[in-house]
């Protein structure tokens, strides 16, 4: 027989002594934590926060001031712009000269990157930055496997279990220090000891039929669950609409509401809607839409917070982005008083204009009927929540109107559009039902500037 | 004695020396992952990871600049490969954009690191107690292959090593596949 060959036995001996001991191990590590944890939970609180943390409160409120003034200075800034603009397409017209007619093109191009461009890159990879480990959690995990390691070499030594040297005795007849055997099979039993605590996890949580163990155990959460479940469901009677006529949105302030907290504030309420489409291609996801528009700079190289105040997907669903008492960055030299409503979609096929959708690279070239639709919704609640009246060359116009954009695209039905819009004026003014939801609607927070 | 009970025997010998030293390199690993863990929130080593994922979509654009004329579409598919390793799929992400996340970069570093301290550890342990695996198979499997294992003892040893770290390595696998 070879000399190297361990008995099965032997080996089966040491595998139960190992299972045994760790099982061991294990419960008195449990019963050990339950003691180290509130001392944990103690160290890793902290109860008056460090001048330091202060300071970089304070910091980052100044850094938000700051960009708040910035963000003023840059809209009134375009606002200038786009008198200046005014002039130049005036001067563009009388030009006859090519060359000429070019230099002013770019000037007024250059005067237009001031907005959130719907050219978004294709190509472009969101970084996700990396989240921090939580205090609690590493602290727990270091304290928890030195414990394991220290209670599994305090048993292995009052068992004088010495595993290392018990395999190299039948192995390669040969020994190694005591302490060495008592440290390498504390850390062996300490591991099998991780085994044991699933085992045992495994153990509790299934001896008792599921149906049974939701109504012993988590008696409360049940309960919550079904409270919850039937506020949902009358709340969404009241607001999803009982009929179709009535808009199907859930407006809390849209995405990232703290981030806006001290900066686009608005003068005053809005007067005007601005129409446009994202650009991006068709199958992107809200989130997917969120992620590119935050990942977008200005052309002073400062990240985009937001930009439209709604965006309407294909499939009709609505999701409101920027905070409506705050303003977005979608129209240059209108942003502080216009809201922006935003089709998924790139509807522009002429093959001169830039990220033309010609070869329905980004989807279909025209939004389909529900999203017409519910975009309509959005800008007649709009008009009734602001008064902004329904005048389709001053106050609802397409981005197209007041820059050299052509968003949102030649293929854009604006005719049907406008039909719709003037369709729910009509209806929701003369229902009072609808009257009363809007009204209710009103005292939604984040809604209007004070 | 008959020869499949002595290869049975021999496995089961083989099996539990890779066992009970796997379990001694994952224990240690996971005690320098908690210590490691420990300092990344302490000296806020998440920036360093973040700008790791800024450095590697640097990388990966470069190399999408070659892929320009592809339909969008298919970008994607370009980075199937990272998909697991550094690409978001994870948070109830509902979206279609690659989105390269400095908390997998770190994941991804941390398990490169992990393979090559378990196959350091394992060469340390075969060397220190003298663990030649491949001696169990001596008789048997390798009697027919003409290698005389005693003249390259030191080849044994780092053999015996990467297999000690690698089966650490599967142990660990195994492990978080069952929590």
């Amino acid at each position: 027989m070879n000399p190297s060959v361990i008995e099965t036995t032997i080996l089966v001996r040491l595998l139960a002594t190992i299972l045994g001991l760790a099982f061991v191990v294990e419960i008195i590590h449990m019963l050990f934590m339950k003691f180290v944890q509130p001392i944990i939970i103690g160290v890793v609180r902290e109860k008056v926060p460090k001048i330091s943390v202060l300071k970089n409160i304070f910091y980052e409120i100044q850094d938000l001031i700051h960009y708040s003034k910035f963000s003023d200075e840059v809209e009134t800034e375009a606002e200038k712009f786009r008198e200046e603009m005014s002039e130049i397409i005036n001067k563009l017209n009388k030009e006859i000269d090519p060359v000429k007619r070019m230099k002013i093109f770019q000037t007024v191009s250059d005067i237009e990157n001031y907005s959130f461009s719907e050219n978004y890159p294709m190509s472009t990879i969101l970084v996700q930055p990396a989240a921090s480990y939580n205090h609690y959690q590493t602290l727990r995990a270091i304290v928890a496997h030195l414990l394991g390691f220290s209670i599994a070499i305090i048993v292995v030594h009052s068992f004088s279990f010495s595993i290392i040297n018990e395999i190299l005795k039948y192995y390669i007849n040969s020994s190694v220090p005591l302490w060495v055997d008592y440290l390498m099979t504390g850390l062996i039993i300490g591991g099998g000891s991780g085994s044991a605590h699933l085992l045992i996890y495994y153990i509790k949580k299934w001896r008792v039929p599921k149906n049974l163990r939701k109504d012993i155990f988590n008696k409360d959460d049940f309960l919550v669950d079904t409270i919850l479940k039937k506020t949902t469901e009358k709340m969404s009677m009241i607001h999803d609409g009982t009929t179709d006529k009535w808009i199907k949105i859930t407006y809390n302030g849209g995405v990232d509401i703290e981030n806006l907290e001290f900066i686009h504030h608005r003068k005053k309420d809005p007067n005007m809607i601005i129409y446009h489409h994202t650009g991006i291609i068709n199958c992107c996801t809200f989130d997917d839409i969120v992620r590119v528009v935050k990942d977008s700079r200005d052309p002073r190289g400062n990240w985009m917070k937001t930009a439209y105040h709604c965006v309407v997907l294909t499939d009709g669903s609505i999701h409101p982005f920027c905070r409506w008492d705050r303003y977005g960055k979608h129209a240059a030299g209108y942003n502080r008083y216009s809201l922006g409503l935003a089709f998924h979609g790139n509807f522009e096929t002429d093959p001169h204009a830039p990220n033309s959708n010609i070869n329905r690279i980004f989807g279909p070239i025209r939004p389909s009927d529900a999203q017409l639709k519910s975009g309509a919704q959005v800008v007649v609640l709009w008009t009734f929540l602001y008064n902004i009246k329904v005048d389709f060359k001053n106050s609802i116009i397409p981005h197209k109107e007041i820059s050299s954009k052509t968003c949102p695209g030649n293929s854009f039905p604006y005719d049907d559009f406008m039909k719709y819009v003037e369709y729910y004026q009509r209806h929701w003014e003369k229902s009072p039902e609808i009257r009363e939801r809007i009204e209710e609607f009103k005292l939604k927070p984040f809604i209007y500037t004070s | 004695m008959n020869i499949l009970e002595e290869i049975f025997k021999e496995s089961f010998t083989f099996l539990f020396i890779l066992f009970v030293f796997a379990l001694i390199i994952d224990k240690i690993l996971l005690i320098l992952r908690s210590i490691f863990m420990f300092q990344d929130y302490h000296l806020k080593w998440y920036i360093y990871w973040t700008k790791k994922a800024y450095y590697l979509r640097y990388k990966f654009e470069k190399i999408l600049h070659q892929f320009y004329d592809v339909d969008p579409r298919m970008t994607p598919s370009i980075f199937f490969y990272h998909r697991n390793k550094f690409l978001q799929s994870q948070r109830n992400y509902t979206g279609t954009i690659p989105i390269l996340s400095g908390d997998l970069v770190r994941f991804a570093t941390l398990k490169s690191y992990e393979m090559i301290i378990s196959i350091i550890l394992g060469v340390f342990f075969a060397y220190a107690f003298k663990v030649d695996l491949l001696k169990i198979w001596e008789k048997t499997v390798l009697q027919f292959s003409g290698w005389n294992i005693d003249h390259d003892i030191w080849l044994c040893y780092l053999i015996s090593g990467i297999i000690l770290g690698i089966g650490a390595a599967v142990l660990r696998s195994f492990r978080t596949t069952i929590e």
